[in-house]
């Protein structure tokens, strides 16, 4: 190991070499400055049905210069005598129009529903969608702002086929993405984002108002790019620019109502005291459980009512934007307030953007980009969304100052309480910049440097009241049971991270005859470094404004300290050749290493290759008129997975355990955990083939994707016997599983513009994955998801799906003692479930129902997954529908599940149509007293559609303006409308960053609903 | 001109990408990060003078202290398992695992079978790195005579630990080295009782040698010479060694370090603590700002299950009517030993007759000023006492008597009883007896009250052969001694090994 002072000298020549080389770069650019004459172009530019196109990107050719028409379709360039205008727009044809002499020239651009001409950025450098070899696909920022939802990511769920997104109301939450199913087992399973070229893991700082478009890299001819982070895809995310011309305000805002999609009826006072009473007296002790005088000086307390609210979503956009020929900006600010819907819970999140881009010259360009978003939380714990559950109904909530004693009831707090005697308030401060110059000293060559930084202040401060439950200050209605807090408590935490990106790339194109070459070479390095400081004293008052350590008592003082560190250096190279626009080749090559591994195992490669046939432009194609579009495409690739702790191959000392000598402390040292001191990448080797086509002049366009991908020496935990060697949990974290994933992915997309004032379009997708485990390598399966103690309810095994629930098969209820008499469970009554007798020691039934009779039970992870979307645009009329549904994935239903205590509360359908002998046709079993064991009567469909958002808008004709607006638009939305499911529980989709155990709902953030009304303004 | 502007631009073109090649593979120590907040086997600051190796023997000492070591598990498979020692608390309290422990038989899956086995391997693990530095670490710079006592204090305590391991399981592995990558040299098979027995001669041997016969009043209670001859005699005599069993005892007699002067009634409290009665004691303190966290949980789970002031603790580990019943007539012994329900304690209090247990064990009854001082009912501040003085003197006796030195025997028989008679001399009649047989059925009575609740009757019982007569007269019925004298081999562990470790015998 080398010592610490040598990294912090190494990372001051690292900042000496970039001053070196920024200026070296700039001083170069003036000493190579060099011009033609020019003069001015103007013009104005139309589509084919005879509108002005503002935002059409104008450049001339093989020259850094360029410029975009504003509103009106004008615009104006400086160019010359021999220079070639390129025009080019999302969703139009490009067009290249020669100088020759004109100082004004008009354009009409064609509209290209195929959207062949899209240029789709992917990674370190953007390409035309017809050269891309890879699976990709891209989703507009218009897309992405018009629906209330805190991150991009969100609001690409149904999109995309074979992404599959899972959200919750959580207002301050990431969304869980999977690409192309489960890609990992322990590692990070987050995708990787990149933001404007910048990699991240987190992008709940960005205003999707900011955002110009999404790109999805789905399979490893695109994402090996990336190669180290890209196991579980690529996220590209661009962010708006300023555009040459007049300088356009825009404001953007939403105002709506947010509330719980979904209940789950619990049963009212009397029929919980019917439920508790006969589980009691026929099952337990034979005596009530709940008395009729508890009843009648009790409430009827609707738990859910209780702790869940209905609250103020708002977002609110003003951006300015504009630019001249030497520079370009754009500047934003946004707020979103969303107060959640359970009690207490707040958010809101400010955030600032300065987008600009600076032309020095023709050939040097710099940008600064930079973000700056605050947030403020005040988080609320998801135990309550449990207890809730439990908690007995006549047992009063809230009575003035006083609170329901539910410990005396049924030894739970109360969960109000528990919501409104704790704040848990976090500040989070996250700036993020990026500041990259691009240099052109010849047309074929680029040079670009980046370098990029995103610091993150977070501070949390966590109050917990004293209250007590017997005596003067006794806050309970009745007295007496166990929930207290006999001394309050402050807690201050503050995090800061620091982690900084450099990438330099030079990229060589050429054009010789109908060979096309791009040639990418360049390296990276990024770091990251991380602190956090933890303090505690207990008796701080509850006046918010002593909320200082310093007003607790000192001697009850704790404060903990600690940090981490990681840093990876790569160099990576792509070739991109295309022969007559008909045959294309993508050849990337990546080496990552990463401070994460041991520096025996630190480097790794990651090719890829992919190719492409544009069959619709091959000469045999020219006579027919069927396929406007056709493209065959096959890729090969591997990619990689660091994503785990850091120093993981090093063991760590447990310091300060001590010993005490005549009443002094002694401190003392100790290695208790193994670990695997050969650790390496996880790789992912995928291959892919996909077809893709438009018919009907483009108005039907569609793509079909098979993939297959293998994960190898994935990172899990494996048991051994590890602690007669002083390993404290018999575990290490180690390269040992293989799995695979495979699938087939669907798109199709139907465009009409049927006359100048009315188009629509509809498109679905259906993605088809399959999950499987090939191998676990001396490792032993894998248990997870304990439910109470149920213990564990899910088991990821060789040939399994990850995440396979693992359970008990119920089997019917016992109807009467003669069914009982010879079964495999002797001591069951009437009306208990029965399970199957599947095994024993022996591999055969034993007549003994235990972990041996445990069964696969399918998993979490949908067999399909689908979205339907649509707009209509009919005069100044929108509409548009999103609609996304899974299918075939299981859920286990672990709030029911939990229920433990025999005065735990039940659902209203267990209280009504439980077994009885006078209701013997049911499936539900009889009142219970105790914790049933894991098994598949808690296993529920997961499967669902919802539609996503529905959104009516109604833009203002322009005469009614008066001039005063370029643009004023009005519309209605409605985020999470409806969802047709059978799961009985609040939520399908379930947020979880654990694949081993993601599909089960216990303390899962409730999904919501909003219904919204907005204002688009440009001036 | 042209030519050199052209020849600039090339070279500038092929300056740049080289440039950045240089500027980032001139960074490789980029990618080696430390640890943060921590440090591992190889970077850790090892401070230079005396006690170099402390820190690594304090963390062994650490687990002394462990919950896993002498507080649950160690109270239900050394008394609650033997006729001394009901379970005690409520009847479901401690669930069936715990009950086990009274009742037999004790399952694989016990909970508290895995839990000593992962303990005293965790405490066998700190005492092999704390040898692994001394032979390896370079950083550190320690005389010999520092690190031969250093090893031999690590040695001690693995010595004991193996002691304890071989009696509560029979056969276990034997690691006796620090491995450096677990996860690659693991699973290592059980040794033999006899493998054990001797390697725990070794340690212990090599630990009477370099340990001091005390030290410095600052670090009272760290291993001695006493420590470790007494512990050996223990070993000895479990061999029925009995010539190797008389010296070591009589090493620890001779040594001039331990007498029998503290009155019995003082030596289980507080201000008895590392009296001259003392041999080994892990060490414990508690203040008002750390109740719990200085000390050990083992007075906690056996202090009187009342409630209000006198919720004492969970009332586990009740001294049994056979217990009571095997007390001579007005022997005060037995009142420092068992705590009536209405009783009166040594401190004087009166013990409400309300208490859901009619016996306590009186020995971890704490005084009550402490109680206040602290602020907790709980006990956590007193020392666990394994092995006392008198334990040694009767060791000696009984190797004596086997021996067929029967003049020895009586005389430090009488040592023990003259001191429990406290002066009164129409209680306890000195032994006169010189039938070998009739002797060592006095001396086994004389250990058995003695040493009441002190963790020495089941394996007593089991060494001297008789646990599947007495016990199951005793009321433990299922008591079957051909498995019952061993705890399971936790399946827990016999899963992880794939196999590699086998089960006891019976289970």
């Amino acid at each position: 190991m080398k010592s610490n002072s040598t990294p912090n000298k190494d990372a001051g020549t690292w900042r000496l070499n970039f001053l070196f080389f920024f200026f070296t770069l700039t001083l170069c650019s003036s000493v190579l400055f060099g011009q033609n004459t020019s003069f001015l172009v103007t013009g104005k530019v139309t589509s084919d049905s005879g509108n002005a196109l503002g935002g059409v990107s104008v450049q001339v050719k093989g020259t850094a210069r360029g410029t975009s028409t504003d509103a009106t379709g004008n615009y104006g360039i400086s160019a010359s005598e021999t220079s070639v205008l390129v025009f080019s727009s999302i969703g139009y044809t490009t067009q290249e129009v020669p100088v020759a002499g004109k100082q004004v020239i008009n354009v009409t651009l064609n509209a290209s529903s195929g959207q062949l001409e899209q240029v789709v950025v992917v990674g370190y450098g953007t390409q035309r969608k017809r050269d891309v070899t890879g699976s990709v696909a891209s989703v507009s920022g218009a897309e992405i702002a018009k629906q209330p939802v805190l991150t991009a990511a969100q609001a690409i769920q149904g999109k995309v086929a074979g992404v599959q997104i899972l959200t919750s109301g959580d207002p301050n939450s990431s969304p869980t993405v999977r690409i192309r199913g489960v890609g990992t087992m322990l590692g990070g399973a987050a995708p990787l984002y990149v933001v404007d070229g910048v990699i991240t893991d987190d992008i709940r700082n960005i205003n999707s108002a900011d955002i110009t478009s999404m790109d999805i890299l789905k399979d490893a001819s695109a994402t090996a790019i990336y190669g180290m982070r890209a196991a579980n895809g690529v996220l590209l995310i661009t962010t708006k620019k300023g555009r040459t011309g007049k300088m356009v305000v825009a404001y953007d805002g939403l105002v709506g109502v947010k509330e719980v999609a979904r209940l789950v009826n619990m049963a009212g006072s009397n029929q919980y005291a019917n439920y508790v009473n006969e589980a009691s007296i026929y099952y337990g002790s034979g005596d009530s459980l709940i008395r009729g005088a508890q009843l009648a000086a009790g409430g009827n307390t609707d738990w859910y009512d209780v702790i869940l609210k209905k609250s103020l979503q708002q977002n609110h956009n003003v951006s300015i934007s504009g630019g001249s020929e030497s520079i370009n900006y754009f500047l934003s600010a946004g707020y979103v307030g969303d107060g959640g819907v359970i009690k207490t819970n707040d958010f809101e999140r400010f955030t600032l953007r300065s987008n600009n881009e600076y032309k020095l010259s023709r050939m040097l360009r710099l940008s600064t980009l930079v973000s700056y978003s605050r947030t403020n939380l005040r988080d609320v714990d998801l135990g309550v969304f449990d207890i809730a559950y439990r908690a007995a109904p006549y047992v009063p909530a809230k009575v003035g100052e006083l609170y329901g004693n539910t410990s005396l009831s049924n030894n739970i707090s109360n969960p109000l309480l528990n919501l409104e005697k704790l704040n848990n308030s976090s500040m989070g401060n996250r700036l993020q910049g990026t500041f990259s110059g691009e240099y052109k000293p010849i047309p074929w060559l680029t040079l670009r440097t980046s370098y990029g930084v995103d610091l993150n202040f977070y501070r949390n401060s966590t109050y917990r009241y004293r209250y007590t439950n017997t005596g003067a200050n006794n806050i309970f209605l009745t007295s007496g049971g166990n929930q207290l807090v006999n001394r309050s408590q402050l807690a201050l935490q503050a995090d800061n991270s620091n982690k900084w990106v450099w990438d330099n790339t030079a990229t060589i194109t050429k054009v010789i005859g109908a060979h096309n070459f791009s040639l990418l070479v360049g390296a990276t390095a990024e770091e990251y470094r991380f602190n956090t400081t933890r303090g505690t004293r207990l008796d701080v008052p509850e006046n918010e404004d002593q909320w200082y350590l310093d007003a607790g008592v000192p001697a009850s003082a704790t404060n903990a300290n600690s940090g981490d560190r990681w840093a990876r250096n790569s160099y990576l190279s792509r070739l991109n050749y295309s022969f007559n626009n008909r045959y294309l080749l993508t050849a990337t090559y990546r080496a990552d290493a990463t401070s994460r591994f041991p520096s025996q195992n630190r480097w790794g490669y990651f090719p890829s290759i992919g190719l492409g046939w544009n069959i619709s432009r091959e000469d045999f194609m020219a006579g027919q008129n069927l396929f406007d579009n056709l493209k065959l495409r096959a890729s090969w690739g591997r990619v990689g997975n660091d994503q785990i702790s850091s120093n993981l191959y090093n063991p760590l000392a447990t310091l300060n355990v001590p010993y005490y000598y005549n009443g002094s402390e002694y401190l003392g040292i100790s290695f208790n955990q193994a670990v695997d001191k050969n650790l390496k990448w996880e790789t992912t080797e995928e291959y892919d083939l996909g077809l893709e086509f438009a018919i009907l002049k483009n108005k039907l366009s569609g793509t079909i994707d098979y993939y297959h991908k293998t994960t190898r020496d994935a990172l899990i935990n494996i048991f051994f016997n590890g602690q007669v060697l002083g390993d404290i949990d018999n575990q290490y974290t180690t390269n040992a599983a293989n799995f695979t994933n495979k699938g087939v992915e669907f798109s199709l997309n139907w465009t009409d513009r049927v006359s100048k004032n009315f188009d629509y379009n509809l498109n679905g997708n259906i993605a088809f994955n399959q999950n499987r485990i090939i191998g676990l390598n001396g490792g032993q399966a894998l248990t997870s998801g304990s439910v109470g103690s149920q213990g564990f309810t899910t088991k990821s095994d060789n040939g399994q799906t990850i995440g396979s629930f693992f359970i008990l098969q119920a089997d019917g209820i016992f109807q009467n003692a003669a069914e009982i008499t010879g079964s495999a469970q002797p001591n069951a009554q009437p009306g208990d479930l029965r399970y199957k007798d599947l095994s024993g020691p022996n591999g055969k039934p034993d007549g003994i129902i235990n972990d041996l009779d445990r069964a696969y039970s399918g998993s979490y992870q949908p067999k399909f997954t689908f979205g339907l979307n649509g707009s209509v645009n009919y005069a100044a009329f929108d509409f548009s529908f999103g609609s996304y549904g899974t299918s075939g994935g299981k859920i286990y239903n672990a709030k029911k599940a939990a229920r433990s205590d025999a005065r735990d509360n039940v659902e209203t359908e267990v209280a009504k149509n439980r077994w009885t002998p006078n209701n013997p046709g049911t499936n539900i079993p009889r009142a219970n007293l105790n914790q049933l064991p894991a098994s598949t009567y808690f296993l529920e469909s997961g499967s669902f559609w919802r539609i996503n958002n529905l959104t009516l808008g109604y833009t203002l004709p322009g005469n009614l303006l008066a001039n005063r607006f370029q643009r004023l638009r009005v519309y209605v939305t409605a985020q999470n409308l409806l969802t047709i499911t059978g799961y009985s529980g609040f939520t399908p989709e379930i947020v979880s960053g654990n694949n081993l155990n993601a599909g089960i709902e216990q303390t899962i953030y409730p999904t919501t609903r909003t219904f919204a009304f907005g204002v688009n303004v440009g001036l | 001109m042209k030519q050199s502007k052209l020849l600039s631009k090339y070279l500038l073109v092929l300056f740049i990408p080289l440039s950045i090649i240089i500027i980032l593979t001139g960074c490789s120590k980029l990618l080696d990060t430390n640890r943060q907040g921590g440090y591992d086997e190889s970077n850790y600051p090892y401070p230079g003078g005396s006690g170099p190796y402390d820190q690594f023997i304090f963390g062994a000492y650490n687990d002394l202290r462990s919950y896993s070591v002498h507080v649950d598990g160690f109270v239900a498979a050394t008394s609650i398992r033997s006729d001394d020692a009901d379970k005690g608390s409520t009847p479901a309290d401690g669930g069936a695992d715990l009950i086990s422990m009274d009742n037999f038989p004790v399952l694989p899956s016990s909970g508290r079978a895995n839990a000593l086995w992962t303990g005293y391997f965790g405490l066998i693990n700190k005492c092999n790195n704390t040898l692994y530095q001394i032979g390896t670490n370079a950083a550190i710079t320690a005389t010999e005579a520092v690190k031969l006592q250093t090893q031999a204090e690590a040695r001690f305590m693995r010595g004991y630990s193996y002691f304890m391991l071989v009696r509560l399981f029979g056969r276990v592995p034997l690691i006796d080295t620090f491995y450096v990558d677990p996860a690659a040299q693991n699973n290592i098979p059980q040794s033999t009782p006899a493998q054990i027995y001797s390697f725990v001669e070794n340690d212990l041997n090599f630990a009477a040698m370099y340990l001091p016969l005390k030290w410095d009043a600052k670090f009272v209670g760290r291993a001695t010479k006493g420590m470790a001859n007494g512990i050996l005699a223990k070993v000895y005599l479990t061999q029925q060694k009995w010539a190797l069993a008389m010296s070591t005892a009589n090493a620890v007699i001779t040594s001039g370090q331990y007498d029998l002067s503290t009155p019995y009634a003082k030596i289980f409290s507080e201000d008895g603590e590392n009296s001259s009665e003392s041999i080994f004691e892990i060490q414990a303190t508690a203040d008002a700002n750390n109740p719990t966290s200085q000390g050990i949980q083992y007075t906690s789970i056996q202090g009187v299950r009342g409630a209000g002031a006198w919720d004492l603790g969970w009332g586990w580990n009740s001294p049994s009517t056979y217990l009571e019943a095997a007390y001579e007539a007005g022997d005060p012994r037995r009142a420092r030993t068992i705590l009536y329900a209405g009783g009166t304690t040594i401190h004087g209090e009166a013990v409400p007759t309300s208490v859901p247990n009619p016996r306590y064990n009186h020995k971890v009854h704490t005084n009550p000023a402490f109680r206040s001082s602290v602020g907790s009912r709980f006990g956590w501040w007193m020392n666990v006492r394994i092995l006392r003085y008198a334990d040694v003197v009767l060791m000696y006796a009984e190797a004596a008597n086997e021996m067929g030195n029967t003049t020895e025997a009586l005389e430090k028989l009488e040592l023990v009883r003259a001191r429990a008679r406290a002066g009164n001399n129409t209680i306890l009649p000195p032994v006169s007896t010189r039938d070998q047989a009739q002797l060592r059925n006095a001396i086994r009575q004389e250990r058995r009250v003695e040493l009441a609740m002190e963790h020495e009757r089941f394996f007593d019982l089991v060494r001297w052969g008789i646990a599947g007569t007495t016990l199951p007269a005793a009321g433990k019925t299922n008591y079957v001694d051909s498995r019952d004298r061993l705890l399971p081999i936790p399946q827990t562990q016999i899963d992880l090994s794939k196999g590699v470790l086998t089960q006891n015998p019976g289970y």
